[in-house]
């Protein structure tokens, strides 16, 4: 872009720009719409797609010329089916910006307001309809409710409900109605009590007169009534003073002052009456009693006397006891001893059982001790008798020693017997030699026979040995055998002392018994002295009752006559009380309880 | 710019908010009535479910032409028949009344789905046919029902049961229009705007009907123990 700089002719200013930047830029500054600019010419300038810069718009070819027709400065507006486009053309140059979109993004705004606009109208209507129908609509029905109300009141119906949620003025309005209303019945209610009232005082007074009247006939009447109820009274009491009590009179009466006369007359007869029926009853009851009693004390006396013998039977009965029971204590005291004794031999018995115990002991000890000696006897035989063969053998040997001797004595004799021999052949000095030869040989004799008598005496030691070995084998065979004689007392010894233990056992138990036996009867010979001491008690007891019972029977026999005078009495007193007549079953008033008869 | 998750998002608050607000009711109300209120609790509980499967984004059918949230639609099939049985039991009508009631409000509903995934011309027959089930929901509430209420209630019950009827009839009228508007009908009303509105109805809805019977219940407790013998029509 070149532009001449005013004031400096020779200079230009210019401005280079990168057109495909600038057009992108343009192009997109509001979504949804694209910028383009175009010439005059109808050629696009400015086109985001640089392949169309150059290119004819579409827009030229509308109808109208739209590009042509547009004056510079101004703008227009060009709306097809598919686009909707604003044109502007530029002062300084043959440009026209060009901003396109489609229709429906165009008018978006538009009816976002109007649907807004709807929403906001029908939200209003809402809150209205809402406040018409919970205020508007309450206060309408609650005036014309009310109003309903008052008529009701004024056609005289005061029952009508009057009663409201509300709690503004409508509810102080039914508040002021409600007292009106109870107003209007109290004075109502006032109004009639009054009426009432004055009609009960008039009728009052009517029956006020009508009563005087009846009073005044009723006084005639009484006057005539009383005297014949006088005469009436008094027939009654001149019957009862010629003893007939059961007369009565009639208390009916229109006085109360006759009629609780006639009660007091009628009172008076029946107290009378039931005093004297009361008495003759008791008189004949006497009577009656006085017999019972007489015969009962001859009851008595005949009993007192069966008494008597039987506690003289008693008296003997215990006596007899007594003497029993003095021989059965001194039974049972013999018994006591005997027992006593029992228990001490007993003792006796189980101390020697005891002692036999402890000896068998004592045997069954020794017994073993001699076992054990014979035992160690046994083994010291046995020593002996290896000893014995031990020198036997050493004897043998000796023997040997002695035949060797003997050989060599022989050996010697031989020597001599050639010394001898050559002696004699050495003639002149053989002498010499002929005499230590026969020395030699002399010596050689006695050396053989000493040898003799050794090889002797071995063969008797040994056969001595022999014998004494076969002794000791059999001692030792009859140690073993006493052993076992010893050992068989052993078991009889320990079998012994368990038969007396046993025994012992046996004679502790009985002597338990026995003491047990010798206890009780102490205890009984106890509780016969408390029997015998019981029976002296009756039997004395048994001689004061007898002496009681002849008391008895005198005391008895003057209630039987005091009884016989007593019926004399009572038949005395019945024949006066004939005189009265009253009524025979005897029952009379209550108020006849007060008899003042004690005889 | 706030997404339609937002708003989503925003419903799913307000319904937890409601449910723990109502479950906090449930002592102040009379002995006799709990069981009924449990109802209560029961459709701001359901349309938490509803909107947790909003935000995460489960249950949408796409048509040719949107994007039909079903859960909604699910949500409605089951709250708005209990909002129709609450009140036809608030106000002692009879069972077969009861039974048209709750039948003809789920038909509004399967007939405003059916409209809802289908294309133009059968759409609106079918959103024409779930007006006219509404309809006759309407016809009830304001004839048999309204005439059993007045005969078995006193007034504080009669005016509960008149003010919850008119809370519904009223605020429920808005959701036909939101259908037509929004992109199921002639698509004035874009996705996001259309579920502003309808999260905010829901919550109003399902909460405040919710807390007007509370008021009401808890009132007629204080006042005179639950009336629910009948009155001679004094009205």
């Amino acid at each position: 872009m070149v532009s001449p700089v005013p004031g400096a002719e020779d200079r230009l200013l210019v401005y280079m720009t990168d057109l495909e930047a600038k057009a992108s830029e343009i192009s997109s500054q509001r979504a949804g719409s694209r910028t383009l600019v175009v010439g005059t010419d109808g050629r696009f300038v400015f086109h985001h797609n640089t392949s169309r810069v150059g290119t004819v718009a579409p827009v030229s070819t509308l109808d109208g010329d739209p590009l042509g027709e547009l004056e510079p400065g101004n703008s227009t507006f060009v709306e097809t089916d598919s686009m909707v486009m604003g044109l502007s053309r530029l002062e300084g140059q043959d440009w026209v910006v060009m901003t396109h979109s489609k229709p429906s993004e165009a008018y978006a705004l538009s009816r976002q307001i109007n649907s807004d606009l709807v929403g906001l109208i029908l939200l209003a209507v809402v809150n209205l309809g809402l406040v018409g129908v919970t205020i508007g609509g309450n206060t309408i029905a609650s005036l014309r409710r009310l109003s309903a109300k008052a008529e009701a009141m004024a056609d005289g119906d005061l029952e009508v409900e009057l009663e409201t949620a509300r709690t503004d003025e409508f509810g102080t309005l039914y508040g002021a109605f409600d007292n009106m209303r109870t107003n209007l019945r109290e004075q109502i209610a006032e109004a009639e009590s009054a009426r009432e009232e004055a009609e009960a005082a008039r009728e009052e007074a009517e029956a006020a007169r009508a009563d005087v009247e009846q009073e005044r006939n009723e006084m005639e009447a009484l006057s005539s009534h009383l005297e014949l109820k006088a005469q009436e009274y008094s027939d009654a009491l001149d019957a009862a003073a010629d003893g007939d009590l059961t007369a009565r009179v009639d208390t009916e009466s229109m006085s109360d002052a006759m009629a609780a006369v006639g009660e007091e007359i009628n009172a008076t007869l029946a107290a009378l009456e039931s005093t004297i029926a009361n008495m003759q009853t008791f008189a004949a009851n006497v009577l009656q009693s006085s017999d019972r009693v007489a015969s009962n004390a001859d009851r008595v006396d005949e009993a007192s006397q069966q008494v008597a013998s039987s506690i003289e039977e008693i008296f003997e009965g215990a006596t007899e006891q007594n003497e029993g029971l003095d021989s059965a204590a001194s039974e049972m005291e013999n018994l006591s001893a005997t027992a006593e004794e029992v228990a001490s031999a007993a003792q006796q018995v189980a101390d020697t059982s005891q002692s036999a115990a402890d000896v068998g002991e004592d045997g069954r000890e020794a017994a073993q001790a001699a076992i054990e000696e014979m035992g160690e006897i046994d083994d010291v035989t046995k020593e002996t008798v290896a000893e014995i063969n031990a020198l036997d053998d050493d004897l043998d040997e000796i023997g040997e020693i002695v035949s060797v001797i003997t050989s060599i004595v022989e050996q010697t004799n031989m020597l001599a017997l050639n010394a001898s021999i050559e002696a004699a052949h050495a003639d002149g000095d053989g002498d010499g030699f002929a005499v230590v030869a026969d020395e030699i040989k002399g010596l050689a004799e006695e050396t053989k026979e000493a040898a003799s008598d050794i090889e002797a005496r071995i063969e008797r030691i040994q056969a001595q040995a022999g014998d004494t070995v076969e002794t000791m084998e059999s001692t030792s065979q009859r140690i073993s055998e006493g052993v076992d004689t010893v050992e068989e007392a052993v078991e009889a010894l320990e079998t012994i002392v368990e038969y007396t233990e046993e025994v012992d056992t046996g004679i502790q138990e009985i002597d338990h018994a026995t003491a047990e036996q010798a206890r009780t009867a102490q205890d009984v010979m106890g509780t016969i002295d408390d029997i015998s001491e019981i029976s002296q008690q009756t039997a004395t007891e048994a001689d004061v009752v007898a002496g009681a019972a002849d008391d008895q029977e005198a005391a008895i026999g003057q209630v039987a006559d005091a009884a016989d005078e007593l019926g004399q009495r009572a038949a005395d007193l019945e024949s006066l009380l004939e005189r009265f007549r009253v009524d025979a079953s005897g029952e009379v008033g209550a108020n006849t309880a007060t008899a003042e008869t004690d005889d | 710019m706030a997404t339609i998750t937002t708003w989503f998002t925003l419903g799913l608050l307000g319904e937890l908010l409601g449910t723990a607000v109502l479950a906090y009711g449930y002592r102040l109300v009379p002995e006799s009535t709990r069981r009924r209120y449990l109802l209560l609790v029961a459709i701001p509980g359901i349309a938490i479910v509803a909107y947790a499967l909003l935000v995460l984004g489960v249950g949408t059918v796409q048509t040719e032409s949107h994007t039909v949230y079903a859960v909604r639609y699910a949500d409605w099939l089951l709250t708005t028949p209990i909002n129709v049985l609450f009140l036809g039991l608030l106000a002692n009508a009879a069972r077969e009344d009861l039974v048209k009631l709750v039948g003809l409000q789920a038909l509004t509903i399967v007939f405003g789905f059916a409209g809802a995934v289908t294309a133009a011309p059968l759409s609106y027959g079918l959103f024409g046919l779930g007006a006219l089930a509404f309809a006759g929901v309407v016809y009830l509430l304001y004839g048999a029902v309204a005439e059993a209420a007045g005969r078995a209630l006193g007034d504080l019950e009669l005016s509960l049961y008149r003010t919850l009827r008119n809370f519904v009839v009223v605020l429920w009228l808005v959701y036909p229009v939101v259908w037509l508007l929004g992109l199921a009908g002639i698509g004035l009303m874009d996705v996001e705007t259309s579920s502003l509105v309808i999260s905010y109805l829901d919550v109003v809805t399902k909460v405040g009907f919710g807390l007007i019977a509370m008021y009401g219940l808890s009132t007629i407790s204080s006042r005179s123990g639950p009336t629910a013998t009948a009155h001679p029509a004094d009205d």
